[in-house]
């Protein structure tokens, strides 16, 4: 709760994403801590090696792509000198040894320089600032939307299991599964926005210029990544549920005449979506991958179009910058899930203390 | 509602075919690529020029109007911007130094250039001096006058950098008194004044901004161009936030696919109310520059709105839009660049290159033999492919048709254009003829070469076509393979002369001079060395031709100068010619006055160059662009 009060007075008084964010984790780590310190300092002793494996990696198949006159010349131009290619070489450091490259990176990076472009000559931070707020819209929109139409989904199909219900859901779910995210949107555009003309079909909005606009320009990119996200989730919701719902307990409610309605959302819907939230972190980092493919179609400034012009534009440092900031991302809110299974379960706390 | 009951009907359908046909993986497994198809060839060439093919809008909705903010689709981002001497400049970049800056000089339609923000400029009797006159009571944004000085600076800019300088390398000295500007030349240079119509030197921009970045030449110590004066002075300058002369002023940018550059109305500018000319220009109170760089959804954004305007050399966006009453369509293929496939025919040595560059013996081409075995170093052979080539064939199945097959490296309009060149035209009997020769000349019966492309699908496919014509033609007796390249690597290859067969594109211009850097021996240099003339070939006619076109002002002795240049061509058969790049530019109804930009004396200049143009004379309907 804490964590959520400070991304909201944070977003009021208008701090930094990044400085929220940063503030929200170490709430959150600080109150497992409290609960359960061990293993909260062992998940946080791994976390380290595995930026580090990450971006060293990155780094190698940067600086291994082409040799450094061909960077020079990509972002110079075809036009460029040999003495412009070699002062570019040099300024940017790419003659250096690559263990030498990437021990400077990380000596700035650590503090939070995450360094220059060399294509743009702007600041990696402000450009991943920039980017990352968009990016994250478009997934939290997208995650809400795939709860949204899961769970009920879900739900609705476990309670009618085996019926005619459960297989019109079921049938759809497979359908959407089926529908690559890039088909799904290239189809929204033609029939919603090109065909009826209800929807924009590109561009992007900001909330602050418009809060209308941004969700009516943000509907189909969301739509477009939600779809096979919910059918994935409603039907592991539906199979875990279909399970619980042949417990004892839930038996038991319903032969103390609790309402069918009460039994599937106050009593099994808990404990049936542990593999529900697993699939959703994981799903987070899974979406990074859509997005960036989604972002590209709708003309979205975010993370995706940011890495894509990093590689097609040998944008090193951005390149990098941006996979360490997802890295990071991405393990931190694996870690975040972990710390909240044991919120929702004690056994779970038990079992691991 | 029928169109909802239809669209119901089809949303049923399609899930129950991607049911039926799918698994169930994850949509993270996306293969798809949204890459444009056309518009990822290298864009290597200097400035260039198209005279516009004109379908004029049938929107000529009353007078221009002022107010409204255009938003413009380009097709690519540009790597360090936004100074001249420094940006890596293609179309899009173009388009926003047009934006907020003004060239020196014009192309006109009538011919040639005409001084723009220059007043006047007259050369000396042999060509080796030229002298600016630079109009008088122009600002640039920040408030710093045009003058004399102020172009010095500019030029001297472009000549200290390593990109920009070698384009520039025949100017000996510049010096700037008052609103003249002199510049000392090495030998003759006739079209000068061309250089500095639409190549991104051509276009000003403030010294102070300029004396104000970090890396500008005057910075670096120990060269030729380097001022204590301004080394003196505080850097930290934002080189993407920059200060032009032109119609708009710039106001944000973001770089990257899907961001932006604002630019307003600057209310000084020297064609406005408040000018020196006392025009109404710009009309329009904003423009966007939005980069979309995948051409689907750049279409989809006009389509539905979200842009105005769009730029696209993709054939098959052009021929959608041009059929399409709700759009207005420009096309442009005079003077824009050629496709080709350029032929690596690096052999012996090179005295010019030697000359040049002082060595003292001269410098042998393929020091490692890494080309000795290729039989593109034999004209029968290179003669053999392009009369093994149908161009009808690739223009019609890969460009929609709508585009032209090309004879040499000048479109129909430029200096140098001939109906007949003389290159070989599809025609397999003379193929057979060649093909004798070329398996006598390099002593085998099986001639194998690599034919490589960038790794965009549209290349590797038009590769494949090509590598089938010759495969009907020869049969067994060729093997090429096809192996994409990253386009990266690729650009780094084509400078190294480390391939045989590339699929390029290239060699727009006004004037013939603009391709002296690439075709000249000069710039030929050893395979593994950086070298402008990619194919590497040494042609004493093409440099004598090319010297020619640059040191006489006899508009009859030039234009015979470069079509022998163009003869050479299709005699040597360097490059195998495919089509000319035709560019449209597609806009909704409320946008006006594209392409009709006149210089301040009425003169019709050529606005549409290679898909690039001005915004400043453009307007909307009524004030609304968005229609």
């Amino acid at each position: 709760m804490a964590a959520i009060v400070i991304l909201i007075v944070g977003w009021i008084v208008g701090i930094p994403l990044s400085i929220r964010l940063g503030l929200a984790f170490l709430v959150i780590v600080a109150g497992a801590m409290v609960t359960n310190g061990s293993y909260v300092l062992k998940r946080l002793a791994t976390l380290v090696p595995t930026l580090l494996l990450v971006t060293l990696f990155t780094f190698f198949l940067q600086t291994k792509r082409v040799t450094p006159e061909v960077v020079a010349i990509r972002v110079l131009g075809t036009g460029a000198n040999a003495d412009a290619v070699d002062k570019f070489i040099v300024e940017n450091n790419l003659d250096a040894p690559f263990l030498q490259q990437y021990l400077d990176w990380l000596s700035g990076a650590v503090v939070g320089d995450l360094g220059t472009s060399f294509v743009n000559n702007i600041s990696v931070s402000e450009q991943i600032g920039e980017a990352i707020p968009i990016s994250l819209q478009l997934m939290v929109y997208a995650q809400l939307l795939a709860l949204v139409i899961s769970v009920p989904a879900g739900v609705y199909a476990a309670y009618r299991a085996s019926r005619r219900g459960d297989a019109v859901v079921s049938t759809a779910a497979l359908g959407f599964l089926s529908i690559p995210n890039f088909i799904l949107a290239t189809f929204l555009v033609y029939i919603l926005a090109l065909w009826l003309d209800l929807l924009p079909a590109t561009s992007y909005v900001y909330l602050h210029e418009s809060v209308i606009d941004h969700f009516k320009h943000m509907l189909l990119p969301s739509v477009s990544l939600a779809m096979a996200l919910s059918a994935t989730y409603m039907r592991l919701l539906r199979g875990d549920m279909v399970s619980t719902l042949q417990e004892s307990f839930i038996t038991t409610a319903k032969a103390k005449g609790v309402s069918p309605a009460k039994v599937l959302w106050g009593h099994a819907l808990r404990p049936s979506s542990f593999t529900l939230l697993t699939v959703f972190a994981v799903n987070s980092g899974v979406l990074i991958g859509g997005a960036l493919i989604i972002e590209i179609i709708f003309i979205i400034p975010g993370m995706g179009n940011k890495i894509v012009a990093a590689i097609v534009g040998f944008d090193f440092l951005v390149l990098q910058g941006a996979v360490v900031v997802l890295a990071v991302g991405f393990v931190l809110l694996n870690f975040l899930i972990d710390l909240l299974y044991t919120a929702l379960d004690p056994r779970i706390r038990n079992v691991r203390a | 509602m029928g169109k909802l009951r239809t669209l119901l009907a089809l949303l049923l359908a399609f899930t129950l075919v991607a049911a039926a046909c799918g698994g169930g993986s994850d949509d993270s497994s996306d293969g798809g690529d949204d890459t444009d198809t056309t518009e990822n060839e290298e864009d290597s060439g200097p400035a260039t020029t198209v005279k516009a093919e004109t379908e004029e809008t049938d929107a000529a909705a009353g007078g221009p109007v002022r107010g409204g903010t255009i938003v413009y689709g380009m097709e690519a981002d540009s790597a360090n911007p936004w100074a001249p001497y420094r940006v890596s400049c293609a179309i899009s970049c173009y388009t926003v130094l047009q934006t907020v800056s003004d060239p020196l000089f014009q192309p006109v339609e009538s011919g040639g250039v005409k001084p723009y923000l220059a007043e006047s400029a007259e050369p000396n009797a042999d060509y080796t001096e030229w002298v600016f006159t630079i109009r008088d009571g122009i600002t640039f944004h920040d408030g710093t006058p045009l003058d004399g000085e102020a172009v010095a600076f500019n030029i001297n800019t472009c000549r200290g950098s390593g990109l920009t300088g070698p384009a520039l390398a025949n100017i000996g000295d510049i010096t700037a008194d008052g609103q003249t500007v002199t510049f000392t030349m090495n030998a003759p240079w006739v079209p000068f004044p061309e250089n500095l119509s639409i190549g991104q030197c051509a276009f000003m921009f403030s010294p102070t901004w300029l004396a104000s970045l970090d890396d500008v030449p005057f910075r670096n110590e120990g060269t030729a161009f380097y001022s204590e004066e301004v080394a003196a002075t505080p850097g930290g300058g934002d080189p993407a936030a920059p200060v032009g002369v032109g119609a708009f002023q710039f106001e944000s940018f973001s770089p990257g696919n899907a961001n932006k550059l604002i630019a307003t109305r600057y209310e000084d500018y020297w064609r406005g109310p408040n000018g020196i000319t006392g025009e109404e220009l710009p009309y329009l109170d904003q423009v966007e520059l939005v980069v979309a760089v995948d051409i689907a959804s750049r279409s989809d954004a006009l389509a539905s709105g979200e842009f105005d305007i769009i730029h696209t050399a993709n054939a098959d966006e052009i021929a959608r839009f041009t059929d399409d009453d709700g759009f207005s369509t420009i096309t442009a293929s005079d003077f824009g660049e050629t496709s080709h496939i350029l032929l690596n025919s690096a052999q012996g040595e090179n005295p010019t290159f030697s000359a040049i560059n002082g060595l003292d013996a001269p410098a042998p081409m393929d020091p490692e033999g890494s080309n000795a075995e290729s039989p593109l170093r034999f004209t029968s052979c290179r003669r053999a492919l392009a009369f093994a080539t149908d161009q009808q064939r690739i223009a019609d199945e890969r460009y929609a048709g709508i585009v032209e097959v090309a004879n040499g490296p000048f479109p129909p309009g430029a200096i140098g254009y001939l109906e007949d060149t003389g290159y070989p035209t599809y025609d397999l009997d003379a193929a057979a003829e060649e093909w004798t020769q070329c398996k006598a000349d390099t002593g085998k019966d099986l001639i194998q070469f690599t034919f490589n492309t960038t790794n965009d699908p549209f290349n590797v496919e038009t590769n494949t076509l090509i590598q089938s014509m010759w495969s009907e033609a020869f049969g067994d007796e060729i093997q090429t393979t096809v192996t994409p390249v990253e386009q990266g690597q690729y650009i780094g290859l084509a400078l190294t002369g480390t391939f045989e067969a590339f699929g390029w594109r290239n060699h727009g211009g006004i004037d013939p001079d603009n391709q002296f850097l690439w075709w000249f021996s000069g710039t030929s240099s050893p395979i593994g060395t950086l070298a402008l003339n990619f194919g590497r070939f040494q042609d004493p006619i093409i440099d004598q031709n090319l010297v020619a076109q640059r040191s006489t002002d006899d508009p009859a002795a030039r234009q015979a100068a470069a079509e022998a240049v163009n003869q050479q061509f299709g005699a040597e058969v360097y490059n195998l010619w495919t089509v000319w790049t035709l560019w449209g530019v597609i806009s909704n109804p409320n946008v006006q006055g594209l392409g009709t930009l006149e210089t301040p004396e009425g003169e019709a200049t050529r606005s549409i160059v290679s898909g690039r143009h001005y915004l400043t004379n453009m307007w909307c309907t009524e004030g609304d662009c968005q229609g």
